[in-house]
């Protein structure tokens, strides 16, 4: 009766066609978790498309309204002093006109406010056409306060609704504000440039100068109307934001959230032919420069194919416009010399008896004097904030992406040098027609490679093309850099 | 003719056809479920971990890509996520012990039910549970056993042997209280 066997082979024998049946509750639990998942599944999504709009659009405002808000007390009060006066004589009547529009306007809803802007700035458009070029620049200092205007009255009756509904409104004025000193800074710029032009007793006030205002101010108009849409989309958001607060609470974040240190060399150059530093140089040839970024993001897993990020990197760009001759003048020559979008040091010697011209007309160089071939270096330097979207193609241990989205540029460093052919390099000054923010549409393609479960390898060329970084370029000039980002990805 | 239908099963369920997920529930629980047995403590936590087998296959199956049997696979998915109970439970964090001879072990067959077999093998402590289900009644290689369970090659070796002596003496035992009473 006792058959020796080992102990394993009776478990093995035994357990060979072993099967049980679990009782139904099991299923029922299972069928339950099932049907609470997809219902997560479908929400966050959407609930995350208006978080990323609305991180975005706080992220902005927040940032650019504090800025430009800094800036409007401190400069507008200069500007004003000195062309008050003009401004009125130049064109009376257009200013009650205005002033009356605003009254009403006070009276009306938000809504109203805003196409009143609208109606504000096309009639400045239509001054604009009218209006000789010479009233063009005192006409611009008009527009900026009657923009004044409509913003204090735009403030009260945001304060009226805020009683209503205070979140809305916060962003709502936020836009206001933004876009009015938006405007104004623009028109400052403008106006100051007009100002160096007068004093250096150049009727520079060309045609094309002209125009350029006029598309400016149609650039306002359209970014007033955009705001109005991103007030509306603001409402949306809240909305989403509020229903699906549930949700969010109940997610699960295991492994959810990636930071990543990045660094990156970055190659900037113009799309088109034009310079950012002087009419002159618009057909001389530019050479892109290789700079590095870095920094860090962070980025949100929303479900397998698709990642949310955003992050601070610090990032330096530069070109060469070559070809430029610069030589020794005596006395005061050289100041009519000044490149258009170009401070001069106030603390350089240098510049105060160097002038540069293009080489591509040498005949305008006065002969006797020393010259050299050299180039003109601008360097910029920005913080940058990207929000990017990550779509993921192939998804493994190499994993493609393709990413896309965008970035704000707040500017750390603005520098121009000019750099001899013997490599001495001088500094002339800052470019006075750099925004002091900007943005990029980024587009890209990332590989990831799993190194461990915690860690992963990144490398992502991306395609940057700047918006609105030069206010006031000659020729074509459309800046873009391009960048090979690598970084390793902590997973937790 | 099954193997098709089983496809588009799979197929369904990688789009989370809820039918297609219950028809899949149908076919394979009893074969999961004894594996969760045999992996648990007892009864109840056999049925929890079914439970976060099955969620865990729904979730995974689109990343079973038609290599190897699909049992095969959901066998693996449903160890894993046991064995992924007892890594939260921190019951690896065992000092190494020497090695013991692993002696060969000789029983007498008797008639001896499943149920009592599955009971001795629920009653192992944890970590000798474990390795001898998936020694021997799972075919996992010691090297294997290490990695799944983050110890080394020697604790699984020693685990085993302690296994095989433990349940041994348990059915010895059994025995001579069996005959004791039958007298």
């Amino acid at each position: 009766m006792s058959d020796k066997k080992h102990i394993d082979r009776l478990f093995q024998e035994h357990f060979k066609d072993f099967e049980a049946t679990p009782s139904d509750a099991v299923w029922k639990n299972i069928e339950t978790e099932l049907i609470q998942d997809k219902k997560k599944r479908r929400i966050i999504p959407i609930w995350w498309r208006y978080a990323g709009v609305a991180a975005l659009l706080a992220l902005l405002l927040t940032i650019g309204g504090t800025y430009f808000f800094n800036e409007e007390n401190t400069t507008p009060t200069k500007v004003v002093d000195t062309e008050d006066s003009q401004t009125r004589s130049s064109n009376p009547s257009n200013d009650t006109k205005v002033a009356v529009e605003n009254d009403n306007a006070a009276q009306k809803s938000l809504e109203a406010d805003f196409q009143n802007t609208t109606k504000v700035t096309s009639n400045t458009t239509e001054a604009y056409q009218e209006s000789s070029k010479a009233n063009a620049s005192y006409s611009s200092n008009k527009n900026e306060s009657n923009q004044q205007t409509v913003l204090a009255t735009n403030k009260k009756s945001s304060l009226k609704n805020s009683l209503t509904s205070s979140k809305n409104d916060a962003v709502a004025s936020n836009s206001e504000e933004k876009n009015n000193t938006n405007n104004i800074a623009k028109i400052l710029n403008n106006s100051q440039n007009k100002e160096d032009v007068i004093q250096n007793n150049k009727p520079l006030i060309t045609t094309e100068k002209a125009k350029k205002l006029i598309s400016n101010t149609s650039k306002e108009k359209s970014t007033i109307a955009k705001a109005e849409n991103k007030e509306k989309n603001s409402l949306t958001i809240e909305e989403a934001l509020d229903s699906n607060k549930d949700v969010i609470e109940n997610k699960n974040n295991s492994n959810k959230w990636r930071i990543t240190p990045n660094a990156a060399p970055v190659y900037f150059n113009s799309l088109g032919e034009g310079s950012s530093i002087d009419p002159q140089f618009n057909s001389n040839s530019k050479t892109g420069e290789v700079n590095m970024s870095y920094g860090i993001s962070a980025s949100y897993v929303i479900n397998d194919k698709i990642k949310v990020r955003s992050g601070v990197n610090k990032v330096n760009l530069g070109y060469n416009t070559n070809n430029v001759i610069i030589y020794q003048s005596v006395g005061i020559s050289s100041s009519s010399r000044a490149l258009e979008n170009i401070n001069a040091s106030a603390n350089s010697t240098a510049t105060d008896n160097i002038s540069i011209i293009s080489g591509e007309n040498l005949s305008a160089a006065p002969g006797g004097f020393e010259t050299t071939n050299t180039s003109i270096n601008q360097a910029l330097g920005y913080i940058e904030v990207p929000l990017e979207i990550q779509y993921a193609l192939v998804n493994s241990k190499l994993g493609i992406n393709v990413i896309g989205g965008f970035s704000s540029f707040f500017l750390s460093n603005n520098k121009i040098y000019s750099e001899a052919e013997t490599g001495t390099r001088t500094f002339l000054g800052e470019a006075n027609n750099i925004n002091k923010v900007s943005y990029s549409a980024n587009f890209g393609v990332g590989f990831n490679y799993q190194v461990s479960k915690k860690i992963d390898f990144n490398l992502e060329p991306m395609f940057k093309y700047q918006i609105n970084t030069f206010n006031n370029t000659s020729g074509n000039f459309t800046p873009f850099f391009i960048g090979v980002y690598t970084g390793f990805a902590i997973k937790f | 003719m099954f193997n098709l239908s089983l496809d588009q099963l799979i197929e369904s369920c990688k789009i989370n056809d809820t039918k297609a997920q219950s028809e899949l529930y149908k076919l394979f629980s009893s074969k999961l479920f004894s594996v969760c047995l045999k992996y648990s403590r007892n009864y109840a936590e056999a049925e929890d971990n079914l439970q976060d087998a099955f969620l865990t296959i729904f979730k995974k199956i689109e990343q079973y890509k038609n290599k190897g049997s699909f049992e095969g696979w959901l066998k693996r998915v449903t160890i894993n996520t046991v064995l992924q109970q007892y890594r939260k439970e921190k019951v690896f964090d065992i000092i190494n012990e020497n090695v013991i001879d692993d002696v060969e072990i000789e029983v007498d067959e008797d008639v001896i039910s499943i149920d009592y077999l599955l009971r001795i093998i629920q009653e192992l402590p944890d970590r000798y549970r474990l390795v001898f289900n998936l020694y021997v009644l799972d075919g996992y290689s010691h090297k294997d056993i290490a990695s799944m369970l983050d110890i080394n090659i020697g604790t699984s070796k020693s685990n085993l042997a302690r296994a095989r002596q433990i349940l041994k003496q348990t059915i010895e035992d059994h025995k001579t209280t069996q005959s004791l009473q039958s007298l």
